[in-house]
């Protein structure tokens, strides 16, 4: 047992100093524009989670975060760079929105199913197409992602500005979904719906992958060592390909969130990058499940609290860009550290090579 | 004159002696050939005299000096050049630009193109290389390339070139142009230290030889005293360091054929050639050779790593050439690879996640694509207690352990699916004693259940001590068999060098025995 704890406390402290980092860094910029970080902070906390409002308010942030986080941990898990969520967020999302307002009278509970596993679907489909050039052709799933992000953005801006367009609207988005697709909110004061439920949901089930599932413990030896993975006989162009559909799966449901929860119909570029910030939470969470719900909530309290600390301090919200740029850049020092080794070679003295025997 | 020399020079790696205590010197103006086996500490010798490592212990001496050498710049001020077996160079600039890469001469702010190009040919010129300046690298032989570091080298004034492994990468033809402009650099008066373990070239151009083996220095004799017979016994040791006991075999059926079987790597270079094998039942069939002669190409065919070009490979009357690894696996056939860190564990997983790696989707382990956690855990502790792996932990991670403790979870894992064939590749390679001992009983008891069994091993003295059949291994081909008991260290040392009783060759005769 004393090796998993030991194990699991360095898996935790080192994402808690680099928040630190971040924040004593974003310290400085508040000191240097002439306010308070004390007060400029304690406004973030409290407008984060002083009440239920706030604190409804904070997960409502949260949601979408924390599944695109579980998105892109999957998929980094294995050594896989889908850099495509924000992508497969928005084809899930608008199949969402398709499905949301083509049928009308069903029962509430198979209409929300049925636009889930649309938006499920999509995404899915939509990875799918960089996970079969990657697993059978070798081709960089970062560049093919990256660039498809682009293509199913204007696709779907496309469909919501002329096919789909709803009537009479002054922007480019679709009709309303039917009310039986409404995912219900759990109170007025706040936007706060069931769709964090389902993210929830979705933090078990992707524990239960990588810790229970024989794909998840493929996942591992993938994305550890692809030589000893393929030596020990596991096929890697298939499961490449079935990790980057699940991904794209769970991006996908994380636009369904949001059409069935929030907008209530698919409106063009919707979304303020809930794809890239999944890529930064899974990488403070370290790609586990329980880390991303973490840092997803982290990162909801930040993106909910920074208004309350414009109001009330004139800090301005965009601070909570620049600690989540300097979360990035922490995170970035430590996996080049770590990766090449830099603590043993400073620890080393100037010896510089080490392998090579 | 000794132009280099060491003294008690020593490099450890953790607890790992990987030079012990290394004297050897090189005189000025002869070609220097230091040999030995993969691992044997080559390398980290020449990297401490080029300034890519530092010696723990010892003293280092050039032109009778004592020199602290710390970085490949000192080493190049001391007139010591190197040419790795990796090159480094550009590909998209051109051999001109390539070669005087850092340090071009400068008129102004610019670059001297005119003097680059005349230094260049200059230098072509004088060594008599076969090279076009103008030409880029990316479109140039690997030949010529090495020609280039070679010239780059030159270019810096030194005067000591340290060679590493450099006709590994080269075709027959780029061996003997090397060989060549290595004359005529010495003619010119320049020191040439070549690294090798191909011994037909040590004899063809090296006036002297060091052999290096377990990281220490086995003799230093002049090449025109020995021939590659006895550098190739010194090379692998002589000595057989540990007796197993073990009794008679008696071989059952024959289980698994290899038959005529080719390949190439990816230069194009046919490295199989009509390798053909039979192992029965019962029997340890060990496969010697100096290593680089094939023995890990077979391997990787073997474990469905790689593609065979030709051939056949049978399995209980059942084709399974080119089988991916998974169904090689489910076949009945276990292998103990060649680079345990890389294909047959990681590292960073738990023990017991490693110990079920290729039958994870067997049954108790998974159930209906979930893991069934006591199982595995059940079976890892089981595996470590009967396989005498030292740790407190299942669930620590295997790059925690030692060489011969993670040795011993592969074998664990192999052994203990029950396998009817079993592949053993350098199985000792790295271990300690104690474990060498240990892992060759478990060899033996698998042999005595019945079960056939191919070791491949450059220690001879291992598939000595193993072996029921012993067949030799060289330049890609199955050189000689025999069975144990007519097998001498001298007459496999013949076979290891490439020397046949009959001139004709056995390699012809595939079904002799």
């Amino acid at each position: 047992m004393k090796t998993t704890t030991r194990k699991w406390i360095q898996a935790v402290i080192s994402p808690i100093v680099t928040v630190m980092l971040a924040f004593m860094v974003g310290a400085v910029l508040i000191v240097v524009s002439g306010k308070s970080p004390v007060e400029a902070y304690g406004a973030l906390l409290k407008g984060g989670l002083a009440g239920t409002r706030s604190i409804f308010n904070t997960l409502f942030s949260a949601t979408p975060i924390i599944l695109t986080g579980l998105a892109t941990a999957i998929s980094f898990k294995a050594n896989i760079f889908n850099m495509g969520v924000e992508g497969q967020l928005y084809m899930g999302a608008f199949a969402a929105a398709y499905v949301g307002f083509s049928f009308e009278g069903l029962y509430p509970i198979l209409h929300v199913t049925l636009c889930v596993l649309a938006a499920m679907a999509a995404g899915g489909i939509y990875a799918l197409i960089p996970g079969i050039l990657k697993g059978y052709l070798n081709v960089n799933e970062m560049v093919s992602t990256i660039m498809l992000n682009y293509v199913a953005i204007l696709f779907t801006t496309h469909l919501s500005s002329f096919t789909f367009k709803a009537k009479g609207a002054g922007f480019a988005a679709t009709e309303l979904i039917s009310h039986s697709a409404f995912l219900p909110r759990f109170s007025k004061i706040s936007q706060l719906n069931a769709a964090f439920l389902l993210a929830l949901l979705f933090v078990v089930l992707t524990f239960i992958l990588m810790r229970r599932v024989k794909l998840g413990y493929e996942i591992e030896a993938i994305g550890q060592n692809l030589e000893f993975a393929e030596a020990a006989g596991m096929n890697v162009a298939k499961k490449t390909v079935i990790i980057m559909v699940i991904s794209g799966m769970i991006g996908g449901l994380a636009g369904a969130g949001e059409v069935l929860g929030v907008h209530h119909r698919f409106i063009s570029q919707f979304s303020p990058g809930y794809g890239w910030d999944g890529m930064t939470i899974a990488l403070l969470g370290k790609n586990s499940p329980f880390g991303v719900l973490i840092s997803g909530l982290f990162f909801g309290l930040l993106k909910n609290g920074g208004s309350t600390m414009e109001l009330m301090v004139e800090v301005p919200r965009s601070l909570i860009n620049i600690l989540q740029g300097l979360i990035i850049f922490f995170l970035a020092v430590e996996l080049g550290f770590s990766r090449l080794g830099l603590w043993k070679k400073i620890r080393l003295g100037k010896t510089g090579k080490v392998e090579g025997v | 004159m000794n132009i280099i020399e060491t003294k008690q020079l020593t490099k450890c790696f953790g607890g790992l002696k990987a030079n012990d205590n290394i004297d050897f010197h090189v005189e000025a103006g002869e070609i220097h050939a230091i040999v030995g086996e993969n691992g044997a500490g080559k390398s980290t010798l020449m990297n401490m005299l080029f300034g890519l490592l530092q010696p723990t212990d010892g003293e280092l001496f050039i032109r009778g000096k004592r020199v602290r050498i710390e970085s490949p710049k000192t080493a190049i001020q001391l007139g010591i050049g190197m040419v790795h077996q990796h090159f480094k160079l550009v590909p998209s600039l051109t051999v001109v630009e390539n070669i005087m890469l850092g340090c071009e001469p400068v008129r102004s702010l610019f670059i001297d193109r005119r003097k680059q190009l005349e230094t260049v040919n200059k230098l072509i010129k004088d060594y008599g290389f076969d090279i076009d300046a103008a030409a880029k690298i990316r479109d140039v032989s690997i030949g010529v390339q090495q020609r280039v570091e070679i010239l780059k080298m030159l270019n810096r004034d030194v005067d000591i070139l340290i060679l590493d492994e450099p006709t590994a990468v080269l075709t027959p033809q780029e061996c003997d142009e090397l060989m060549r402009n290595m004359f005529e650099l010495k003619k010119k008066g320049k020191t040439i230290i070549i690294i090798t373990h191909k011994l037909n070239e040590v004899k063809k151009c090296s006036d002297s030889v060091t052999v290096i083996r377990q990281g220490k220095v086995v003799d230093r004799v002049r090449t025109c005293d020995v021939d590659e017979k006895e550098l190739a016994r010194m090379m692998v040791g002589r000595e057989v360091l540990l007796q197993v006991e073990k009794g008679s075999s008696n071989p059952g059926d024959m289980v698994y054929e290899v038959n005529g079987l080719c390949t190439q790597d990816n230069r194009g270079v046919k490295v199989l050639d009509h390798v053909s094998l039979k192992v029965c039942a019962g029997e340890i069939l060990g496969i010697a050779g100096v290593e680089g002669n094939g023995q890990s190409e077979l391997v990787r065919i073997m474990a469905g790593m790689m593609y065979s070009t030709e051939g056949k490979i049978v399995l209980k009357c059942k084709d399974i050439t080119n089988s991916a690894p998974a169904g090689i696996r489910q076949q009945g056939i276990g292998i103990i690879p060649e680079d345990r860190y890389k294909h047959g564990l990681c590292k960073n997983m738990s023990i017991a996640g490693n110990i079920i790696a290729g039958y994870h989707e067997r049954e108790p382990y998974c159930d209906k694509q979930f893991l069934n956690m006591k199982a595995i855990k059940d079976h890892a502790v089981k595996a470590i207690a009967c396989f005498d792996i030292r740790t407190d932990s299942v669930d620590k991670n295997v790059g925690n352990l030692s060489g011969g403790n993670a040795q011993k979870v592969i074998i664990a894992r192999e052994l203990s699916m029950n396998p009817d064939l079993l592949i053993a590749c350098q199985p000792t390679r790295g271990v300690d004693i104690g474990s060498i001992e240990f892992i060759h009983k478990q060899i033996i008891g698998c042999r005595d259940n019945g079960k056939a069994v191919i070791l491949i091993s450059s220690e001879l003295s291992e598939i000595m001590s193993l072996s029921d059949r012993i067949a030799v291994m060289y330049r890609g081909r199955i050189l000689g068999e025999m069975p144990r008991s007519q097998a001498t260290v001298e007459k496999l040392g013949l076979l290891m060098a490439g020397i046949t009783e009959n001139p004709k060759g056995r390699c012809k005769d595939e079904n002799y025995h």
